[in-house]
């Protein structure tokens, strides 16, 4: 980042421009080409997802003989019902012209996956908030020392802490129960402690000081006054905690195998080659696919806006 | 514990120092704040201890040892992992395809983000925009690598099939060593530049409006106002965004893993040009069962991220803002 | 201070009370013995086609032993062995699994499988009721047994039957196509017929494009490339090639060996004549997708996709042998077999099943379904018959045999090393960034000290 630092006061700033020149017609041909900037982002944002849902109305031996046309030949939504797990014999066979097609239990993976992210949002949230509440207002020895040392294990590849963690899971009985799957990320994760600390730290100090002379405990400073402070952050950071939940694979797939407790991402995997040299159940897997990003995408137009609009990160100083 | 600390604030080199303009508060109250600090880190500190600090350590020892993962147990070697490893092609290989796909990769991702919330800055407030530039996000890297592949294939793939009706070649994409990463990096951009323009976007509104008008009354462009304000009073938000996707993106694995090799086939083709490191750790863990080769590569990873984390750190100054 | 204490005790209690209703929530049920001595075991596999058949012969089983219930699981071949690899530590591992010969040599030293010797000489079971060679393939140099081979696979050349008609090219042609690694014989003129270049000129006739091939003559399977299962092992194998010193077990590898270097690059110059896809085109999805697109005439894949290949639209599909080298017509010779987990709990009933699936009870239902050749002669020929009732002609498959013309597939240590070196050798000699001489030599060198330095 370039070492120049132009002054920034707004008295600088005009004194800086000493031009009376106001011509508006340059501003809008540059809104022009930005909104052209904007609609071809848009296009290529959403064209894979156009894509997945042409792929998932259409019959597997359709794809494989490779007709390209926007709109699927013989559009069919056989494959939504045999991702839901709700189609007959006669209509797999039809669509996958194979003897059997792939079946998940849908409905058993999306609540699996509900239970877990909420368990991991409500548990990471909770914790990390605290432990950020401490980092950002309480003085202590070794702070900022145990701070760094959080943010280190943001280096920690995970296939590193796989193993190890697997073995602990099982030796805790945890394997295949939902609290096992939860558990790496149930206490702590280094982006949300940094995150939620971002923004504690931005927050006026003397109403707290205030609180803390007229004798009020740490704790109830927390629950009364600064969480109300703070719904924007952690509406937001609970959000992206469960997107991030919901998608998680590598650990679920390892600690939660059992087919009562696999999420999501891991049931989807049925949907995958079955052997070297066989091709994918495209339909289905994309079907399946799209049925799963269904809930993320309720959950993220329903609290959005919220998060969006209003995410002060002032904090950052 | 009788705490002599002084009553300011320890600095380190730690992001966001604080302004301290507090009242002075008497020696004895500094007490309860460790206390307190007990009360609000233990279930953190916990979840740190058991599932980072410890598998970290557990790890190290690993890698000084020949644990094998089918029988579950090994002996010390001592350095000899980690002789084999510099002597290993596959490993500098491995590096070397890490770091292209990460300069290829952040370079271009933080361009798109930075303008991309620019633009949803300056040009449009609309929730709808925001929320469609963050849908490739919402889906798992997994299945999003299979939808591509899907995609990309040369001969059944929707792309090639519109790069021939303008009259361009069908490209390999995946299947081509030159351009397997690069495809890999364009995949991730896709996926992620929603996301980072989001957290960029949040970043651009801490800086107050009123420096944008009075700089348009001034009758400066937009270019200007972004060279001369937008970017310098982001930076930190920036120096944020860009340690973490980094730091993210040396650690590419879902997409690798699906997408490369074909289906069924070996991951990290063709002829190696998509192997990254990751990804070699992971074969050599779960492939050839050498967990204790595997650890020593895993280590080589964490030391690389953190040289690569305090270099930005250090580059970009993050721990300060020109925020009056 | 109080305040901290009760604060903590709060805190302690709410997590320690989710813990338990989450714990409790998600309770996996493990335990597979009831109370009444009936015992459930897990059997994995990873084809989801296969799943009902075995199904059948699960049903069966059960009839047969009312104490014992087989639990089928498929996970898909991505991620099979890793999920086993875990199992095995977590002990939540299958007690019964499908194994395959590139795998099982490590799961053997690790000792994570059960030798079956003993209990098959104390059953008499007998390892010469199966095709010849398979049997062996289980055993270790020691003699130990992990496995009864349950199917068996060759490999064939699937052909188009619409372009071979448009091309004017019979199936007896085909199948008497002659091939040799200097001149590619009359199967690289067949295949230079069917290739057709995007101004539909074919491949034999002059002006022909190779950059620009709409329609290519022989397909190409860019997985598995270090044995070449579906490539060049049975083209090398016809000029008299043999890849290990020995086999099963070998201790030597022979890729330098100047044969396979000639067929290694005659599959160069066909890319190059443009009759056989680039590699860069074909690796994405692969020799099946390209086939069932339309963009291939022949294939050469094994029998394991014969439904695959029958069940295309608008596509008419006949198998042919491979063509005949110097020595004939050869093909690999590869087979499964299921191989009991040493952690399991209930290894005696583990034994009744893996005994049942190599028993013909067991093999004469899989024939019956045809998804795969059974190892056991007569079941074999139920899939035979299965297929020509509807109408497909799998003869190709048998053929080799018929001939004794299969080569086993290879079994070494140290198979995965192996295959990280090879495979993109492979894939260098097939983009053309190496010649075949020299990937080969530098490749045997770094293999064979793999193997001597283990």
């Amino acid at each position: 980042m370039s070492d120049t630092l132009t002054p920034t006061s707004p008295a600088a700033v005009s004194s800086a421009l000493r031009s009376r020149a106001r011509p508006k017609r340059r501003i809008n041909w540059g809104r022009v080409a930005a909104w052209a900037v904007m609609g071809v982002l848009l296009v290529i944002t959403l064209f894979p997802f156009f894509w997945m849902i042409r792929t998932a109305l259409s019959s597997n031996p359709d794809l494989v003989a490779g007709k390209q046309s926007l709109v699927p030949p013989g559009a069919t939504i056989v494959n939504f019902k045999r991702a839901l797990g709700v189609a007959t014999q006669h209509e797999i066979t039809a669509a996958t012209g194979a003897q059997t097609g792939t079946t998940i239990n849908f409905f058993s993976a999306l609540k699996n996956s509900v239970i877990v992210c909420t368990l991991i949002t409500v548990g990471q949230v909770l914790f990390c908030s605290m432990a950020a509440y401490a980092f950002a207002r309480l003085r202590f020895r070794g702070r900022d020392k145990l701070f760094f040392l959080f943010l280190m294990a943001m280096m920690i590849p995970p296939v590193f802490t796989l193993i190890p963690n697997f073995v602990l899971v099982k030796n805790l009985g945890l394997l295949n129960t939902y609290l096992g799957i939860a558990a790496p990320f149930l206490l702590m994760t280094p982006f949300a402690v940094f995150f939620m600390r971002q923004f504690f730290l931005g927050i006026s100090k003397e109403v707290e000081e205030a609180a803390v002379l007229d004798g009020a405990s740490r704790w109830r400073i927390f629950r009364q006054l600064i969480i109300p402070m703070s719904i924007a952050p952690l509406t937001t950071l609970a959000v992206l905690t469960y997107i991030t939940a919901w998608n998680e694979y590598m650990w679920p797939l390892v600690a939660g195998s059992a087919p009562n407790v696999q999420v999501l991402t891991v049931a989807l995997n049925a949907f995958k080659s079955s052997t070297p040299t066989a091709i994918p159940d495209w339909s289905g897997l994309m079907a399946a696919t799209f049925l799963a990003a269904i809930p993320i995408i309720v959950l993220f137009i329903a609290l959005g806006r919220r998060m969006v609009d209003s995410i002060g990160f002032s904090g950052i100083k | 514990m009788a705490s002599t600390a002084p009553i300011r604030p320890a600095a380190e080199a730690v992001p966001a120092p604080v302004r301290v303009r507090r009242p002075r508060v008497p020696r004895a109250r500094l007490r309860p704040d460790t206390r307190w600090a007990i009360v609000f880190l233990l279930p953190s500190f916990i979840g740190f201890l058991i599932f980072f600090f410890y598998p970290t350590l557990r790890g190290l020892y690993l890698s000084f040892t020949n644990f094998d993962l089918l029988r579950n147990s090994g002996h010390w070697i001592g350095l000899r992992n980690y002789q084999e490893m510099f002597s290993d092609a596959l490993f500098w290989n491995a590096l070397k395809v890490t770091v292209k796909y990460v300069i290829i990769n952040i370079g271009i991702q933080t361009v798109l983000a930075l303008g991309i919330a620019v633009l949803m800055h300056r040009l449009t407030k609309s929730v709808i925009v925001r929320g469609i530039l963050v849908l490739p996000w919402l889906i798992p890297n997994v299945v999003l690598a299979l939808l591509w592949m899907w995609m990309l294939d040369p001969n059944l793939g929707i792309i090639n099939h519109y790069l021939n009706l303008v009259g361009i070649p069908s490209q390999g994409f995946l299947g081509s060593p030159g351009q397997v990463i690069p495809t890999i990096a364009g995949i991730n951009i896709w996926r992620n530049m929603g996301y980072t323009a989001l957290l960029l976007f949040a970043g651009l509104m801490t800086i107050p409006a009123g420096l944008y008008e009075a700089a348009a009354i001034d009758g400066a462009g937009e270019w200007r106002m972004f060279r001369t304000i937008t970017l310098p009073l982001l930076r930190p938000v920036l120096a944020l965004v860009l340690v973490v996707t980094v730091i993210g993106s040396f650690q590419v694995f879902d997409t690798v893993n699906v997408a490369t090799g074909g289906l069924g086939g070996q991951p990290g083709g063709p002829a190696n040009a998509s192997r990254v490191l990751y990804e070699y750790i992971f074969q050599q863990a779960f492939q050839f069962y050498n967990l204790g080769y595997a650890a020593a590569l895993s280590v080589a990873l964490i030391v690389l991220l953190s040289v690569v984390a305090l270099i930005q750190l250090r580059l970009l100054r993050a721990s300060e803002s020109d925020l009056a | 201070m109080t305040p901290h204490k009760r604060t903590l005790t709060r805190l302690a209690t709410a997590i320690i009370l989710a813990a338990t209703i989450a714990g409790l929530a998600g309770c996996g049920s493990s335990d597979s013995a009831a109370s009444n001595g009936d015992v459930t075991i897990t059997y994995a596999n990873w084809d989801p086609n296969q799943a009902p058949v075995y199904q059948k012969c699960a049903d069966l089983f059960h009839q047969l032993n009312p104490t014992i219930t087989v639990k089928l699981q498929t996970t898909d071949w991505n991620d099979y062995w890793s999920e086993l690899a875990t199992g095995f530590i977590a002990d939540t591992a299958p007690d019964v699994f499908t194994d395959h010969l590139s795998e099982y040599p490590q799961l053997a030293n690790s000792d994570v499988i059960e030798p079956l010797n003993r209990l098959a000489a104390r059953d008499g079971v007998s390892a010469n009721r199966y095709f010849p060679g398979l049997a062996e393939l289980w055993q270790t140099p020691n003699g130990n047994r992990y496995g009864f081979p349950k199917d068996w696979d060759t490999i064939a050349i699937v052909s188009n039957q619409g372009m071979l008609e448009k091309a004017g090219i019979t199936k007896q042609q085909l199948d008497h196509a002659t091939w040799n690694p200097q001149t590619g014989g009359t199967f690289e003129q067949i295949a230079a017929r069917l290739s057709i270049d995007d101004k539909g000129r074919r491949g034999d006739q002059p002006g022909f494009d190779p950059s620009h091939v709409a329609v290519y003559g022989l397909g190409l399977d860019p997985g598995g490339l270090t044995y070449g299962q579906t490539t060049w092992s049975g083209f090398a194998a016809s000029t008299g090639f043999q890849l290990l010193n020995k086999n099963p077990w070998g201790t030597h590898y022979k890729y330098s060996d100047p044969r396979l270097a000639a067929t290694m690059a005659w599959w160069r110059h066909m890319i190059v004549k443009g009759y056989m896809p680039p590699l860069v085109q074909a690796s994405t999805l692969g020799q099946t997708a390209m086939f069932l697109g339309g963009k291939v005439a022949l294939a050469i894949d094994g029998d394991w996709q014969i439904s695959t290949y029958t069940a295309a639209k608008n596509i008419k599909v006949a198998f042919t042998p491979l063509p005949a080298g110097p020595k004939g017509s050869w093909s690999m010779f590869n087979g499964l077999a299921d191989s009991i987990w040493v952690g399991s709990k209930h290894q005696a009933q583990d034994w009744q099943w893996v005994k049942f699936l190599a028993s013909p009870q067991c093999q004469n239902i899989v024939g019956a379904s045809a998804v795969v050749f059974p190892a056991i002669p007569e079941a074999a020929n139920r899939s035979v018959a299965v297929h020509e009732k509807q109408g497909v002609d799998v003869s190709a498959f048998t053929s080799y045999v018929k001939a004794k013309h299969t080569m086993l597939y290879p079994i070494t240590l140290d198979a995965p090393q192996i295959n990280l070196l090879v495979q993109p050798t492979m894939e260098e000699i097939l983009l053309g960034e190496v010649s075949a001489q020299q990937g080969l030599k530098t490749v045997n060198r770094q293999v064979n000290d793999i193997l001597k330095y283990r």
